[in-house]
């Protein structure tokens, strides 16, 4: 199976993301945190005249440590899954390559990861954004 | 004057009444003046002789106390004596002869007055040859002696007008008498009835042979035993007198153990003259003696001549003792004194010679010292320009450095928007690359050149973290180096004050150290003098303690009275 990924740094940690769902990749963008938001959805940030939610990925992938109140990172991933976009920080990213084989998931410990796949020598997790969408909108969905 | 009016009061009191003196009485006359001069000596000298003497005794004495010798010799003793005996004896013998022949002349006078009387009255008794009798001539004249008769009478009476007139008086004044003439003879007249008779006998009254001849016998008698018997009295005075004045010149000459002792002939005052002069040669040959024993440096001898002499000799004696006692004690004294003097400028000199040493010493380093201080001065002055050169390079470093500081700040400026640059690039290839793999197989080409874009981007991303962090370092390096630079500026503003302040404390120094350098050169100069004084001292002390030990051995020569051995009792005493 071929698919398009794109590598995404959480923390220390390399993920491909289905490039697919990937919107736009914006540069260091402040975000809005907002009273009693959920724990891996700590705000909200402005994109493209709407308000987007903020998916702290690495909190949830279990990756990165949570993110904070005010707390930048370099690069803020659009993706949007069933119509719904949101935005995930991260420290970087890579230009989509096209995964020609993703082994199992049980080959990586990484929560919510469904398989893994091997760019330019480093070994990352391939986590479905669907799946941690679902795993945030209906946490008992995701199995965590 | 004096003596004039003395031979009238004799020839007045000698001749009692007028004598006419004739031709016969020359030799009177003669012995008168003879007696005369003698008598006025025999008179006068007495009384010049008293009124003569406080002043020749003044005179004497002052010029004794002048040390005048008068000059000339007078009569000795013995011719003073005859002198003497001569016109003592000559005088009045001279004038009693005078008087005695004077007498006879005038017994003569009488006689033959009183034999022209007679051969007068002979004739007038008619006796004719009466007046021959008497060698006479008679003759008769009147009243006023006028009218004589008598050829030879009046012959002779007119060549004798003085007896005329005389006669003539006589005649005038008295019937009967005699009138005299020394020289022309007698002329007696007697009146006899009327008639004047007189008797002329011409001629000088005669003196007798007999009493010219004892006159002179008692003048040879008394010319020649006075002398005689002057000698013999001079010579029996004169003689001790010269012996003595004799030995007295020896005496006072100095010869004193020479002179001899006079002998004592009479106990007169030459017999003492010569006792005393006896006696005064033994006390003066006892002083003599002593003297010499004094002079040998026997202080101890004791002196029994008695009087001032002897007095003053044991005063000058005691005096001489005490003052060599004194010289004795002092040359003690002074020797050790000058020994102590001598130790003293001999270690003084020692001393001396050692601070001069210590002294050049001390110089020879001022010297080097004023080398090394002038070295030092331009090492400083040196270090000040160097200094100063350091203080303005890091100046010109640290403002160097500020603008590097400054260009790396700007440097990073331009890395950062090249980051940002970079980051937007590496933003737009990521987005190319979604778009590009959004085209599909269109899009693919797309999404490589974009994929190589965002590589290159992240590669200048890296490049500018890598800039930045080198740009990092440059600027700590800057920091680092300003802070270096300021703190080299500091230490090169303190070097080069240290160096201002050295280089003035080396000039000071060296200006010390010169100063110092000639004080040490006064002070070498002034040890030098004062070793040469000191030597001198050293050699005044030891000539000096030289003179002190000559001066003890000179003393060492006189036996003071406490030095005098004592005598052993004699044996059996």
């Amino acid at each position: 199976v071929t698919a398009l990924v794109m590598p995404v740094q959480l923390a220390s940690v390399w993920i491909a993301l289905d490039a697919m769902h990937v919107q736009e990749v914006l540069g260091r963008r402040p975000w809005v945190a907002l009273p009693d938001a959920p724990a891996h959805v700590p705000g909200v940030v402005p994109w493209r005249g709407r308000a987007i939610a903020v998916l702290d990925l690495g909190a949830l992938l279990d990756v990165a440590p949570a993110l904070r109140p005010g707390e930048i990172r370099p690069r803020l991933l659009v993706v949007q899954v069933d119509q719904t976009a949101f935005a995930i920080p991260a420290q970087a990213a890579r230009e989509v390559h096209a995964a020609a084989g993703i082994e199992e998931a049980h080959a990586t410990h990484v929560r919510l990861a469904q398989g893994q796949v091997t760019i330019g020598g480093v070994v990352m997790p391939v986590v479905s954004l669907p799946v941690a969408y679902a795993a945030v909108a209906r946490p008992e969905a995701g199995g965590a | 004057v004096g003596k004039v009016v003395l031979g009238f009061l004799l020839l007045y009191f000698g001749f009692g009444d007028t004598v006419p003196i004739g031709p016969r009485s020359l030799e009177a006359v003669v012995l008168v003046a003879l007696a005369i001069p003698f008598g006025t000596l025999v008179l006068t000298f007495p009384l010049t002789e008293r009124l003569l003497a406080p002043i020749v005794e003044r005179v004497s004495l002052a010029a004794i106390g002048r040390r005048i010798e008068i000059p000339g010799r007078g009569l000795s003793l013995r011719g003073r004596l005859v002198a003497f005996a001569l016109t003592f004896a000559l005088g009045p013998t001279l004038y009693l002869s005078s008087v005695a022949y004077m007498n006879d002349a005038r017994a003569a006078q009488r006689d033959l007055e009183h034999r022209a009387q007679l051969a007068a009255a002979g004739v007038a008794l008619g006796n004719r040859g009466a007046a021959r009798a008497v060698d006479g001539w008679a003759f008769t004249f009147d009243a006023g002696a006028a009218n004589l008769q008598g050829a030879e009478a009046v012959r002779a009476l007119g060549e004798r007008p003085a007896l005329a007139r005389a006669f003539e008086r006589a005649a005038a004044a008295s019937p009967r008498g005699a009138v005299s003439h020394p020289r022309d003879g007698v002329v007696a007249f007697r009146t006899h009835g009327d008639r004047r008779i007189g008797i002329v006998i011409p001629g000088a009254p005669q003196v007798t042979s007999g009493t010219v001849l004892l006159i002179l016998l008692f003048l040879a008698i008394i010319a020649g035993f006075g002398p005689l018997s002057a000698m013999f009295i001079a010579g029996s005075t004169a003689v001790p007198m010269a012996r003595v004045s004799e030995a007295l010149a020896r005496v006072g000459d100095g010869e004193v153990e020479t002179a001899p002792l006079v002998p004592v002939f009479h106990q007169d005052e030459v017999g003492v003259l010569a006792k005393k002069y006896n006696a005064m040669l033994d006390q003066l040959r006892e002083i003599s003696r002593r003297a010499n024993e004094v002079a040998r440096g026997a202080l101890d001898v004791e002196l029994g001549v008695p009087g001032e002499l002897g007095d003053a000799f044991r005063a000058q004696l005691a005096s001489l003792r005490d003052i060599v006692g004194h010289i004795a004690r002092s040359a003690a004294q002074l020797a050790g004194a000058a020994g102590e003097l001598y130790a003293a400028a001999q270690e003084q000199e020692q001393t001396a010679h050692q601070q001069s040493v210590g002294i050049e010493e001390v110089s020879r380093t001022m010297a080097s010292l004023l080398v090394a201080a002038t070295h030092v001065t331009e090492s400083t002055t040196g270090v000040l320009i160097r200094a100063e050169r350091t203080r303005e390079t890091t100046t010109h470093t640290a403002e160097r450095i500020t603008e590097l500081s400054a260009h790396t700040g700007r440097i990073g400026e331009i890395l950062e928007i090249i980051r940002e640059i970079a980051d937007r690039s590496d933003l737009l290839a990521l987005n190319a690359s979604l778009e590009g793999t959004r085209a599909g197989e269109a899009g693919r080409g797309f999404a490589l050149i974009a994929g190589e874009m965002r590589k290159l981007a992240e590669r200048v991303t890296a490049s500018v973290e890598d800039i930045k962090e080198l740009v990092g370092d440059v600027r700590a390096s800057v920091s680092a180096t300003v802070i270096a630079t300021e703190e080299s500026s500091k230490l090169a503003d303190g070097t080069a004050e240290s160096a201002a302040n050295i280089n003035l404390v080396t000039q000071q120094q060296r200006s010390g150290t010169e100063q110092a350098g000639q004080s040490i050169r006064d002070v070498v100069s002034m040890i030098t003098q004062s070793l040469a004084a000191t030597q001198e001292i050293r050699t005044l002390a030891e000539a000096l303690k030289a003179q002190a030990d000559n001066l003890t051995g000179l003393v060492a020569r006189f036996r003071l009275p406490e030095q005098r051995p004592e005598r052993r009792p004699e044996a059996g005493a």
